[in-house]
């Protein structure tokens, strides 16, 4: 029972990040004003982070997304903006690829076992 | 009364639950076999013990030279004095580990009904050390690579036997939980444990050429020579996932112990030989 409510709640987490992110997305658009680059760079680092949670809650988790987090924070602090929302960007995408890869691979696994 | 539809998702629910109920080890292990003998017809069963040494003859003479002043015998002599330190209620690791004299390597993982988890041999050392009042040793560590290595080379020879009871459901499904893994696609780079040790056997990464899935578990833990050191299985499980550019999971994780429960399995029959020594 265990078992079938860790999957539950996997493909749950898996649903709402890949399908439509309503789990991650931030609801508004960032703002355009000049001083809220702050702001914007914590939307921006909090969705990607959940993103990144949920894979990792998938067991799917990439190498390297923590670290472009990481690194981004770093940016950030220093007031590279531009920078730093690059490098969330490329951390968001990794995070949703590899919840899509755990997606397909629940069942694709299946097609590689070695059968006689 | 029930619809068509209502009739349609109860048939599929009843296949799902038939086909996880009847999964079928035994199955698995001699399709497993069969897919190697078929791939390498001149490579005797035994011989997949050696890794990637019964398939690469170059490097089969180089360890075979390395075999004969073993890298690991230091570790070896810190092994048997560890294993025969008497723990403060008077015990010993023998206490433990029954038929310990003649080797037990072969009979890990193992499935514990009591904690409801496969138990590694390295799980099994630190419950020993718990319950006889001592702190669990570091899995990667000095002293636990140490007794491993003792422990594999006092078994050496005893054909591996893991057992996963079909009348045991729980050791199934860690079983297809370890099997799952084996298959799954991880990583930036989109590859199975599969994919390099089943599919591309004997093909080269750089300068190296892959190693078969069977066989993996007998010779851990190993003395690598690049590290200047001792392995453990879960350590290489480790350097696998970072290979494909997948974040691992901790060393003796439920995903890594469900991953040699399934492994150690598909090589049943094949006589432990560890320590070894790898590159």
């Amino acid at each position: 029972m265990r078992r079938v409510l860790l999957l539950s709640s996997m493909f749950y987490v898996i649903q709402v990040a890949a399908e439509d992110g309503a789990g991650c997305r931030a609801p508004n658009e960032a703002s355009k004003a000049p001083d809220s680059a702050m702001t914007n760079y914590k939307q921006s680092h909090a969705r990607a982070e959940c993103f990144r949670l949920a894979a990792a809650g998938a067991g799917a988790e990439w190498l390297k997304t923590e670290e472009l987090l990481q690194q981004s924070v770093e940016e950030a602090l220093q007031g590279n903006w531009d920078s730093a929302d690059q490098l969330v960007q490329r951390a968001q995408f990794q995070a949703e690829t590899a919840l899509l890869q755990a997606q397909h691979e629940s069942e694709a696994w299946k097609h590689r076992v070695v059968k006689k | 009364m029930p619809t068509a539809s209502h009739k349609y998702l109860l048939i599929v629910l009843a296949a799902m639950f038939c086909s996880s109920v009847l999964a079928d080890p035994n199955a698995d292990r001699e399709a497993f076999v069969a897919y190697f003998e078929a791939s390498f017809p001149d490579i005797p069963f035994n011989e997949y013990a050696n890794g990637i040494y019964a398939i690469d003859a170059d490097a089969r003479e180089q360890w075979e030279e390395i075999e004969t002043f073993p890298p690991y015998s230091f570790t070896l002599d810190t092994g048997a004095g560890l294993w025969n330190e008497t723990f403060p209620d008077g015990k010993t690791y023998a206490d433990c580990f029954a038929g310990s004299d003649s080797g037990v390597r072969q009979n890990y993982p193992r499935f514990d009904t009591h904690r409801d988890e496969v138990e590694t041999l390295e799980t099994a050392i630190n419950h020993c050390r718990e319950k006889h009042g001592l702190a669990g040793l570091k899995f990667n560590g000095e002293k636990m690579l140490a007794l491993t290595a003792h422990m594999a080379f006092v078994s050496r020879g005893n054909p591996i036997s893991i057992r996963v009871s079909e009348d045991e459901p729980r050791a199934l499904a860690a079983y297809e939980a370890g099997k799952q893994f084996y298959y799954t696609k991880r990583g930036q780079l989109n590859f199975s444990c599969s994919d390099c040790h089943v599919t591309s056997v004997g093909l080269r990464v750089r300068a190296d050429r892959l190693s078969a899935g069977l066989g993996h578990p007998t010779h851990f833990p190993v003395y690598r020579s690049k590290l200047g050191g001792m392995i453990s299985l879960h350590k290489r499980f480790s350097g696998c996932v970072r290979d494909v550019r997948a974040k691992p999971f901790a060393l003796q994780s439920t995903e890594f112990r469900n991953l040699e429960y399934f492994l150690t399995f598909m090589s049943n029959g094949l006589e432990v030989n560890g320590p070894g020594a790898r590159k």
